[in-house]
């Protein structure tokens, strides 16, 4: 049977008995959600690789430890968001904006690493907007303290229910809903002009 | 607050304190002096002093007159809101609505679907009434749009084979575990430590589990012990005689029924012995089934509730 075709838990058990293609099967479902996660809290797309390859390194070392009563996908991100937390930790990088990468040492190498935002948009004007909205939202995302960031993007961007937040993140359920309602009243704060329009 | 003699300047916490007289009389003290060598320092609390003292200065405003008899006309109009006293169980009843703005978590628990219904029919109903409420929902109904437009972002396309190429080289980093000279041993060793609990939970079950035969045991001896023709000399020697007849009926060869074996003779003479004293047999029965309950509950718990270690992956630090 394909590996596209298995869940979860049984690609992990295969790659527990070191099946290369198992690996690159959990690498093709989560790097995209992954990297996303860790892009969007460190604002530097070369930090950003490192960080979540170093997390996919980790986690495929402990495979042989993965309990498959737990969804692989909370694991990742839980390995994921441990590793970018201790990274802000120590870096002290809470808040960076759009312009660039806080790491870059030249014109160059900030306009390199500059945040790049996808638009849905059909006509020119939406692409503008959409550029414009998407932009203002990932500044504003930008600015929250990192862990209000994490509970918006699991929330939002991964759809995960409470609960798995909770536990991704070791937090009690009380303090994600609080964490969740500070995050996106500040989002919409911070975005009043653009929400008015 | 903890305020310590530290090189660096006065918070705006310690300046609030200090202007409210909330600090020590050491603390205020050792501000004092600081500010005397401060000039930044004083400047900053010559402003919260301003800011005190406008705010000091905002005064009371008066009210419109008729104001007292429109509160009155009001409680009069809506009598449960007044507070009544009596026993707490008499003013339990259904809560009056306040028909105030819906707030942001109201905002965001409606749109998460997480009102209970009768919560999310007041909020439509405020909803159809209230326009700014309206006007709100809209604005929080974009952001929630927005967000779910945000996507995933990708990584460069060399993304996968970096992992692959970090993970073989720790692998060939990682030392070979040395062989064991008594591979079996290990082995051995490796399998009893699985089979032995590992949380307090564990070893409950395991003393649960061991203390029904430990109970009917120890009935028993009672049982026996407490008869008067019994002691231990005589069991010993009984013991003895009907462990050598049994061996020497064995080694013999001796055939005959399956109630003749010396053997069963012996047990079932034990336990005739036991059956003279019924209420012993009756305690240590009660016990047996009292132990065996204990067992089968701890082996539920153990089964079927959440450990812990057991509601999250574990995660390599």
């Amino acid at each position: 049977m394909e590996l596209r075709h298995l869940p979860d838990h049984e690609v992990a058990s295969l790659a527990a008995r070191g099946r290369e293609p198992a690996f690159r099967e959990l690498l093709r479902r989560y790097q995209g959600p992954v990297f996303s996660l860790v892009y969007r809290m460190v604002r530097d797309r070369a930090t950003a690789e490192d960080l979540a390859q170093e997390a996919f390194v980790r986690a495929f070392q402990a495979i042989g430890t993965f309990d498959p009563a737990f969804k692989f996908s909370s694991w990742i991100f839980k390995i994921a968001h441990n590793h970018t937390i201790d990274h802000l930790r120590k870096r002290k990088l809470d808040t960076v904006s759009l312009e660039g990468s806080p790491y870059s040492r030249d014109d160059e190498d900030e306009a390199r690493t500059r945040m790049e935002v996808a638009s849905a948009g059909e006509t020119p004007e939406q692409v503008l907007e959409a550029r414009e909205l998407g932009s203002r939202l990932e500044e504003a995302i930008g600015r929250l303290r990192p862990e209000y960031r994490a509970v918006v993007l699991l929330r939002h961007v991964e759809g995960y229910a409470y609960d798995e937040i909770a536990r991704i993140l070791d937090l009690p359920l009380g303090t994600v809903k609080t964490f969740l309602h500070r995050a996106r009243a500040q989002l919409k704060e911070m975005l009043e002009g653009v929400l008015e329009s | 607050m903890s305020l310590s003699p530290r090189i660096g300047h006065l918070s705006p916490d310690e300046i609030q304190e200090f202007l409210e007289g909330g600090l020590s009389a050491r603390q205020e003290a050792w501000v004092r002096g600081h500010l005397d060598v401060c000039p930044r320092c004083r400047e900053e609390v010559q402003e919260w002093q301003g800011l005190f003292a406008d705010l000091g200065g905002l005064g009371e405003l008066v009210p419109r007159e008729g104001f007292s008899e429109g509160v009155l006309a009001r409680l009069r109009l809506n009598p449960s809101s007044v507070p009544r006293k009596g026993w707490w169980f008499l003013r339990l009843g259904p809560r009056r609505r306040v028909d105030t703005h819906l707030s942001a978590r109201a905002f965001q628990e409606y749109l998460e679907g997480r009102l209970g219904r009768r919560a999310q029919e007041r909020a439509e109903a405020h909803l159809a009434a209230c326009s700014p409420c309206r006007e709100e929902m809209r604005r929080w109904r974009r952001l929630w749009a927005d967000l779910a437009d945000l996507g995933h972002l990708s990584p460069s396309p060399q993304f996968a084979e970096g992992v692959l190429l970090r993970l073989r080289a720790r692998s060939a980093e990682a030392p070979a575990p040395a062989p064991s000279p008594w591979p079996s041993i290990v082995r051995g060793v490796g399998r009893a430590q699985r089979l032995l609990p590992r949380s307090p939970r564990g070893w409950a079950v395991a003393g649960g589990l061991a203390l029904a035969p430990a109970l009917v045991a120890t009935a028993l001896a009672w049982a026996v012990f407490s008869h008067p023709l019994v002691s231990v000399e005589t069991v010993l020697t009984y013991l003895l005689w009907k462990t050598s007849s049994a061996l020497a009926g064995a080694l013999a060869g001796a055939g005959g029924g399956f109630f003749e074996n010396p053997l069963v003779a012996g047990l079932y003479s034990l336990f005739q012995g036991v059956a003279r004293a019924p209420w012993l047999l009756g305690v240590g029965s009660f016990l047996f089934s009292l132990g065996c309950a204990v067992s089968v509950w701890l082996l539920y718990r153990q089964f079927t509730s959440p450990r812990e270690s057991r509601r999250h992956a574990h995660v390599p630090s």
